[in-house]
This record gives structure tokens, sequence and C-alpha cells, in this order.
């Protein structure tokens, strides 16, 4: 197994297009974070640009500040889509089952890696955020309020990224063709959600997206979950896609 | 065990194989065995189940019947299958964004084959100084790459599916001899090709497949020696030599002043001029023999078959 964990690895970062995409994650933080400081503090007194606290005093305004970079989890799941169906387009699932025939476990390898990935890129999303706020807080003579409840965002927007990068390659290979797969997931987290949660209230605490990974982030003061239990939910609809993903594969030719 | 007994131990048996794919039967209760040391070609007009046969040797997909051992396991059985077979399917590819080296290297570590191995292979396939992005190679890189992708794990058995396609006539000798080198040192080879010229130059045996069906199962030899050949004769005076070949029993049909003769060796041929006092300004024999062969056995005899240079005949 450690060989092919070593494999998964080598494509991850041996290929140009991830390496993009990761990169992408904290930049597209900073850009964001800078938007909303430039645009939030425009004003007088301070604003909410959509929700987002700009007059970063506390703690908690930092954290809920730091959220920002919630916003790049989705590109984890793209990172996770695209690194699955690249096998399929590219056809190199072929020579991978070739070399690693019992199916399962290439799944299973890249599951962990992308894993890692989307865990790397929401991570150093998130700390773009909290350098961006530092940076604009020192400029404005202001001290950094940099306390327990803010690292911790840190933990839960790298979990989040990371298990939806996860669930993101299993659809991947379930999907198997790109441009579907990112419709398919990225249609679900941003539309089809919304609709499930409209149609049934109830069952919004249990959806992946707007139920266990808001959880992480707001905890039980908004949702049903506490970040822990929506941390484990979100990782429980990660694993059964995985292995969701993996019977399929075993189940269906390749090539 | 000895080496006599090595080789006479069958390295692959495929027994009653078949897939359909909906209504579309590609591979109906095919049946053989290969045994180190030789080169067997894989024949068959387009869509007769060679490529299918290949996958489902290799586990890619599933048989509806029957079943494939390589060294008397299935395919995903095998305790190191890139060690045990190699395999160059025109299915599979290369991510275009990576280096050969770098797909190479993640191949190594997913089969559990030394890195070392890779400037190996990438050396005897004549890509050691390749940098760029395999998104830039032409189709003879790709296809090199893919040979030595299939030779990395230095396996007994080899599967090739067209592995001369897109090579240069330097890279296709290259190849020939190496497969003749790899069944000489007790490997296993099994080619399929459209070009028959190839598969006549390296196969020591040959299996055809037409629609899905195993119709021949043979030594090259074998195959052959029941096609006789043609002796194509040029002549200043066709008519009356057509006339002194066919006093002497052969068929005869002209092109020009070329004449077509069944019947007769090319030496008797010349014989025949001679005492005719006719003029020869060109004898050949046409050694396509597997050609005739093939399209003898196979049903599809209105397909094109590849012909390269169209260098049919030679003296």
């Amino acid at each position: 197994m450690t060989g092919v964990l070593a494999a998964e690895a080598r494509k991850l970062l041996g290929t140009s297009s991830s390496r993009r995409l990761i990169a992408a994650g904290p930049l597209l933080a900073a850009g964001v974070s800078v938007l909303v400081l430039v645009i939030g503090t425009s004003g007088k007194g301070g604003l909410r640009v959509e929700g987002v606290v700009t007059q970063i005093r506390s703690d908690a305004e930092l954290r809920d500040f730091a959220t920002l970079a919630a916003a790049t989890t989705f590109l984890a799941m793209a990172l996770g889509v695209t690194e699955a169906t690249s096998e399929f387009r590219y056809a190199t699932i072929v020579r991978a089952m070739l070399a690693r025939p019992r199916r399962w476990q290439t799944v299973v390898a890249k599951a962990v890696v992308i894993t890692m990935g989307g865990a790397v890129l929401t991570l150093t999303a998130t700390l773009a955020c909290f350098v961006v706020a530092a940076v604009w807080l020192v400029a404005h003579g202001q001290s950094v309020p940099m306390g327990g409840r803010s690292a911790a965002v840190l933990l839960e927007l790298a979990v989040t990224g990371g298990l939806e990068a996860a669930a993101g390659a299993a659809v991947g290979f379930l999907v198997r063709n790109q441009a579907t797969a990112l419709v398919v997931v990225l249609g679900w987290a941003f539309l089809g959600e919304s609709i499930v949660a409209g149609l049934f209230i109830a069952a919004k605490p249990w959806l992946p997206v707007t139920g266990a990974a808001q959880a992480m982030l707001s905890g039980p003061a908004e949702h049903l979950f506490t970040p822990l239990a929506g941390g484990l939910l979100l990782a429980a609809y990660a694993l059964a896609l995985t292995a969701f993903a993996a019977v399929a594969l075993q189940r269906r030719d390749v090539g | 065990m000895s080496s006599a007994t090595e080789r006479s131990t069958p390295s692959v048996v495929v027994e009653g194989l078949s897939k359909r794919f909906g209504s579309r039967v590609a591979v109906a209760d095919v049946g053989f065995v290969l045994s180190p040391g030789t080169v067997t070609g894989l024949l068959g007009p387009n869509g007769a189940g060679k490529t299918t046969t290949m996958r489902l040797l290799v586990g890619l997909a599933a048989p509806d019947a029957g079943r494939a051992l390589v060294q008397g396991c299935a395919y995903r059985d095998l305790a190191e299958p890139m060690r045990t077979v190699g395999a160059l399917l025109d299915s599979a590819g290369f991510h275009p964004r990576r280096r050969a080296r770098d797909e190479l290297r993640i191949l190594a570590a997913a089969g559990g084959v030394p890195l070392a191995r890779v400037e190996e292979v990438l050396d005897l396939v004549g890509l050691g100084d390749e940098r760029q992005r395999i998104g830039g190679f032409s189709t003879g890189m790709r296809q090199r790459l893919g040979v030595a992708a299939a030779l990395l794990g230095d396996p007994q058995v080899l599967f090739l599916d067209e592995p001369s396609l897109g090579l240069d006539p330097a890279g296709q000798v290259w190849l020939r001899g190496y497969l003749h080198e790899r069944a000489a040192a007790g490997g296993t080879v099994l080619v399929s090709s459209h070009v028959l010229n190839d598969v006549e130059q390296v196969a020591d045996r040959v299996l055809v497949l037409d629609h899905g069906q195993l119709v021949a199962d043979a030594a090259l030899s074998e195959f052959t020696a029941a096609v006789r050949s043609d002796v194509l004769v040029q002549s200043a005076d066709p008519d009356a030599l057509a006339l002194a070949l066919r006093a002497r029993g052969a068929q005869v049909s002209r092109d020009g002043l070329t004449l077509r003769v069944r019947g007769l060796a090319t030496a008797e041929v010349g014989d025949v001029a001679a005492e005719a006092g006719v003029a020869v300004h060109g004898l050949l024999e046409d050694v396509s023999h597997l050609e005739e062969a093939f399209l003898a056995v196979t049903s599809d005899r209105s397909a094109p078959v590849a012909r390269p240079g169209d260098h049919r005949s030679r003296a």
C-alpha cells in the first residue's frame, strides 16, 4: 500500500495543473480578504459585508474573518474531481490498474492523498486570510487578536477541505467524465443542497455541505451539530462515497 | 526446474474466454496456451476481438465466461503483476502535462519496481535524454514510452497490442530484434498487429481471430505452408510465355507485361522461359504467405489490410 500511496502523491505533485489548483487556494483567499477589507472599511463605522466582520477587534471576529477561506473548500472539491477524472480523461487509469489490479487500493490511496492535498489547499488559504488581516491590523495601528478560537478555524477548514476533496475524488471515480463530474459536484454544493434543504428542512443538518461542513465552522449555536459531530458526519460522507467508488471501479471494465 | 521443463510449461492459459458488449459478441469461447520462448502473433480483421482479448488477459475487462491465467493465476491475483506481465494496450494513455520520467516513476512506485529501472528502460527505448512534457511527444515517441512502461518491471510475459504503430523503421527493427531476444531468453510474447509483414518477421506462431472466434492456432510455418506462392514474371513477349507456362500446367493471369503464375516454382518458370526462347526481364516470388493465409481463414476479405510500403513481393 505504501507504493500506491507514493504513486498517488507523485501524480498530485508531479502534475502542473494540480499544483496550480492547490496554489490558487491561498491566492484566492488573500484576494477576497483584501477586497472585503477594502470594501468593508470604505464606509464609516464597522460594516458587515455579506456577514463578514471587517472590524477585527477580538479573537472571535478574527476567526469569523478567516472563515472567508471556506470558499476555497470548493476548490478542494474541484481538485478531487479533476485528479480522479483525469485518470479517465487521459486513460492513465489503464496503467494504474495494470500496476495495481486490486483496484480499491488505487481509490483508497487517491482518497488519502487528495485529502491531504485538499487540507493543504484550505489550510494555506486560511493562513492567507490571517496574514492579510494581520497586515491590515498592524497597518492601522491595531494589535492582532489571535487566540484559541481563531486558531481552531485552521484545523476546521483544513479538515473540511480535505474531506470535501476526498468526496470530490470519489464522485470523479463514479462519474468518470470530468466536465460532468464538476457539474454534479459543484451543482450539488451550490444549488442541489439548497433545493433539498428547502423541500426537506429537517434534512438540512444532515446534508454534507450546508449541514455537516457548516456545522464544523459555526457549531451548535447555528447548527444541530457540534463542530466535531459535523466533522464526523462529513467524514462519513467521504468514506461512504470512497467505498462506493472502490466497489464500482472493481466491478466495471476499464479502458 | 530444468530449463526444458520451464519452456514446456505454458505461461499463459486461456480457456473458453467469452465477452459480450450488449448484443455484440466481442470474444466467443477463445482458448489457447502460450509457452515460454515463443513470440505469438495475434491477428484478425478490425473488430475481430484482438484488443478485447488482450484486455481480458490482464483483467481490465471481466469475461462473461472462461478464464485467462498467467503463470497459473488470474492477473488480479498475481503477487507482482508488473514484474510478471508487461502490457502495451492502445487504450492506455499518458498524462500530457507530465514528463516521461515522472510517468514511469509513478508506475514504478505503484508496481513496486526500483526507480533505477526507469532510467534503464528510457535508455532502452531511446528516450533517456527526453525532457519535454508528454503532450509534445510524437506518436512514435508515445509508442516508445508505452513500450518502456511495458518493460518497466522486466517481466517474463509481454502482451503488446500494435506495438509498432507509429514507430519509425529503425524503431520497428529494434522492436523486432528485442522481441526475438526476449523469447530467446525464455520470455513469452503475444503481439497483435495489423501489419502482417511485422508479424511474419517476428512470430513463431499465429492466432487468428475473426468475429471473436479463434479460427487458426498454428506455428507460422504450418499456417503459411498451405498457401501456394505466386511467381511474378515480366517478359517482352508475355503472350508466348503465357502459352508455354500453360502448356506446363500453370495458371497464368496477365497484367500488362507482367504475368502472375501459380503452380510452378520460380526456377521452373525461368526454365520454361528459357526453353521457349522468351526473354525474361524480371522474376519475383510473391512471399506474402501470411497475408494470403490470413485472408483465406478470415471472412472479412473486403477489409483493407496494412501493407507497409506495399512491398509485398521480393526476389
